[in-house]
């Protein structure tokens, strides 16, 4: 399937939902997730043939928010005043995911962590995916995403000491 | 941290949802759904907010005019009919042209450094793209307007044909005060017509309020714009039709 071949009505139905719920559980912010999301659809709109039917739609939202997330922590001068604020997740935790405490702590490392372990704590901590819903997301093999599971929560380790 | 304990992921659920998973996978997941109160409650919370947010935003273009209003940051092309406004005009081929003669550049309409900037989207059908240098525009498309500037200003814009001048924002005697900002969405759009006139759209950035009719008045004559007063600067958007 291809975005020109999909009603653009219908993938707005579909997908905006669950991506606006992962950028506010992210981004803390309405606002702001409003607004990367909207960022989103617009860039599909103009340029469907970055999605160029690679892999099931619901992967493609969730990388596409993810980086754009990330992207804005980076970007938010006052990061991690704005995270510290909101500790406990409007939306409430998945009962697989980390606990409230530890997705705080997260949250507020992410802006800092690098892309790729930032990319993994998201998808393993905040949306807790499995190791085989994550590889063909990061385009590495189940067991790789192990070992960016462990270099997070080495990272993590390593800042909490410093 | 924990090793989460293996429950549907919102990944799954929401794949589930777009009816992305293969049926073995879809049975799977419903029979686990049938024995997993906790998974089966995430389901049912995340219909919820499903639900929440369509009701909220039930299309696209809905939410895109929420967003803009919430915002006023982001690119919202949807207006309503009560804010667009029909210009003679068929085909355009826009291009910006810089004020005091600098040379034309696509990229004008993005940079907030400098002189303030006006810049325009294009819809047409499902499509959007941002206005370009040599860009055939056409007839039906809808041609929403937005602003870059550095700092704060006073902000009017008018469409001038062969025969008038009009203005297009705001619609208060006096100029819209803007914030800086890049981009900035206007809440006005023009949906071009099929009249084979060429306007141009004139925007006038004053750092000081000015009041807008007198401007529109001396825009109406003929020849060029009235010189700008200081601290005040002509954006000009000459639209062109496709041939």
């Amino acid at each position: 399937m291809t975005l020109r071949a999909a009603s653009f009505a219908e993938l707005y139905r579909l997908h905006a939902p669950g991506a606006f719920r992962r950028a506010l559980c992210l981004l803390r912010s309405e606002a702001d997730a409003h607004e990367v999301v909207q960022d989103l659809f617009v860039s599909l709109l103009e340029r469907p043939e970055q999605y160029a039917g690679r892999g099931d739609l619901t992967g493609f939202m969730y990388k596409a928010i993810t980086h754009a997330c990330l992207n804005r922590l980076r970007n938010q001068r006052n990061r991690a005043r704005l995270i510290h604020a909101h500790v406990v997740p409007r939306m409430a935790p998945q009962p697989r995911a980390a606990p409230a405490e530890q997705l705080a702590t997260l949250l507020s490392e992410l802006a800092r962590m690098p892309e790729t372990l930032a990319l993994v704590a998201v998808y393993y901590f905040v949306d807790g995916m499995t190791h085989d819903e994550i590889a063909p997301l990061l385009g590495c093999s189940p067991r790789q995403v192990g070992n960016l599971v462990a270099q997070v929560e080495g990272w993590s380790a390593e800042e909490q000491r410093a | 941290m924990s090793e989460p304990v293996q429950h549907a992921s919102d990944f799954l659920l929401d794949r589930a949802s777009a009816n992305e998973l293969p049926p073995a996978a879809l049975a799977a997941l419903e029979a686990h759904l049938a024995q997993c109160r906790a998974c089966s409650a995430r389901r049912g919370a995340l219909i919820e907010q499903r639900s929440a947010f369509l009701r909220r935003a039930p299309d696209w273009e809905a939410y895109a005019r929420d967003g803009s209003r919430k915002q006023r940051r982001m690119p919202g092309w949807w207006v309503s009919a009560g804010v667009s406004l029909t210009l003679a005009a068929s085909m355009w081929l826009g291009f910006v042209r810089a004020p005091r003669g600098a040379a034309p550049t696509s990229e004008t309409a993005v940079r907030a450094k400098g002189e303030p900037q006006l810049g325009f989207y294009v819809k047409r059908g499902a499509q959007v793209w941002r206005g370009r240098a040599r860009q055939p525009i056409r007839a039906g498309d809808v041609l929403r307007f937005t602003y870059s500037t550095p700092n704060a200003a006073h902000l009017a814009v008018f469409g001038r044909d062969a025969n008038t001048a009009t203005t297009l924002y705001p619609a208060t005697a006096q100029a819209a005060r803007i914030g800086a900002g890049v981009n900035v969405p206007l809440d006005f759009g023009l949906t071009l017509d099929a009249e084979p006139s060429t306007p141009v759209v004139y925007a006038l950035f004053c750092r000081e309020t000015f009041a807008v009719e007198p401007i529109r008045r001396q825009l109406g004559r003929a020849g060029p714009p009235p010189t700008a007063a200081d601290g005040c600067s002509w954006q000009i958007l000459e639209l062109v039709r496709d041939p």
